[in-house]
């Protein structure tokens, strides 16, 4: 069943069809905000108010204008950016213990240690990107979306959205490149 | 093999086959986008268990306890037809009571033959 008939359901008072859309969609919008360098409580909230949103304003989706991926990542980015700034204006951190989301069991403390230094410099990299290119290429960068659906979120054009993703990654690489050399 | 061809593969997040992984590998600024592309998938950490539950819990709780009010579809009168059908209802109307006005100022009972 696709997306335009699962929110007909919604709509139609099937409370159940919306449970099928979150647990579709759950997984793409928890990496978007990892992405964004959030601490897994933050991303709990913000996911959550993400499909709460959704779910309110079911009723104004028009799948003729775009995907339900498009419209529930444009709410999703509209929040992001909001604690972006909250954030900023805080003051606050974002402290993300990337080597305890990505442990393996294989994994020695040296070999943590590394990929904990490398996740980090990533993240600082990516944290380092320019607003419109920082949500350009995270978005880009979920394969759930199609690049079109990426312009109509950032409401730009196509031709935009690749342009930006190419600085995007012109950046990561000069940045992460000068650290390697630095070494 | 070019760096081009290696890093449009990238970006598509396709799985590079042995040519291309040996030229990531000898090459520096397609080896750094390889790493990229691995650490941002690293970057993936899953959903917490019982996500959706929570997600339906609010929802619920929202509406007060009992199963929640469905987003209610728009009434009639709400569609963007409807809107411009009671305007141009609207408007007939006022056109018509102007013209009524108009009429019984301009055409007295007397221009019809009545008593001078």
């Amino acid at each position: 069943m696709d997306d335009a008939e699962l929110v007909r359901k919604v709509v139609d008072g099937e409370h159940d069809a919306f449970r099928e859309l979150v647990l579709r969609y759950e997984r793409p919008l928890f990496r978007f905000f990892a992405r964004f360098g959030f601490a897994p409580t933050v991303r709990e909230d913000l996911a959550q108010e993400t499909f709460l949103r959704a779910y309110r304003a079911l009723e104004s989706f028009e799948p003729a204008r775009g995907s339900l991926a498009a419209w529930l990542f444009t709410i999703a980015r509209n929040l992001a950016a909001d604690e972006r700034a909250r954030a900023r204006h805080q003051g606050e951190v974002q402290a993300v213990d990337v080597a305890a989301e990505t442990p393996s069991r294989e994994d020695g403390p040296a070999e943590l240690n590394e990929r904990a230094e490398i996740l980090a410099r990533v993240q600082r990299a990516l944290e380092g990107l320019p607003g419109a290119l920082h949500s350009t290429f995270v978005l880009a960068e979920i394969k759930d979306l199609s690049l079109v659906d990426v312009a109509r979120i950032e409401r730009c054009a196509l031709g935009t959205v690749k342009s930006r993703v190419h600085r995007a990654r012109e950046q990561l690489r000069a940045a992460l490149g000068e650290k390697e050399r630095s070494r | 093999m070019t760096c081009t061809q290696t890093q449009e593969k990238l970006a598509r997040g396709e799985a590079l086959d042995d040519l291309e992984r040996d030229h990531a590998l000898a090459c520096a600024d397609c080896g750094i986008l390889v790493a990229l592309a691995s650490t941002l998938d690293a970057l993936d950490p899953g959903v917490p268990a019982g996500f959706a539950d929570r997600v339906m819990a609010r929802i619920t709780a929202e509406a007060g306890g009992s199963a929640p009010e469905p987003p209610r579809p728009p009434r009639w009168y709400e569609g963007r037809w409807a809107g411009a059908l009671l305007t141009a209802a609207a408007a007939l109307v006022a056109l018509l009571n102007a013209a009524k006005f108009f009429i019984s100022v301009l055409l007295p009972v007397g221009s019809f033959g009545g008593a001078p």
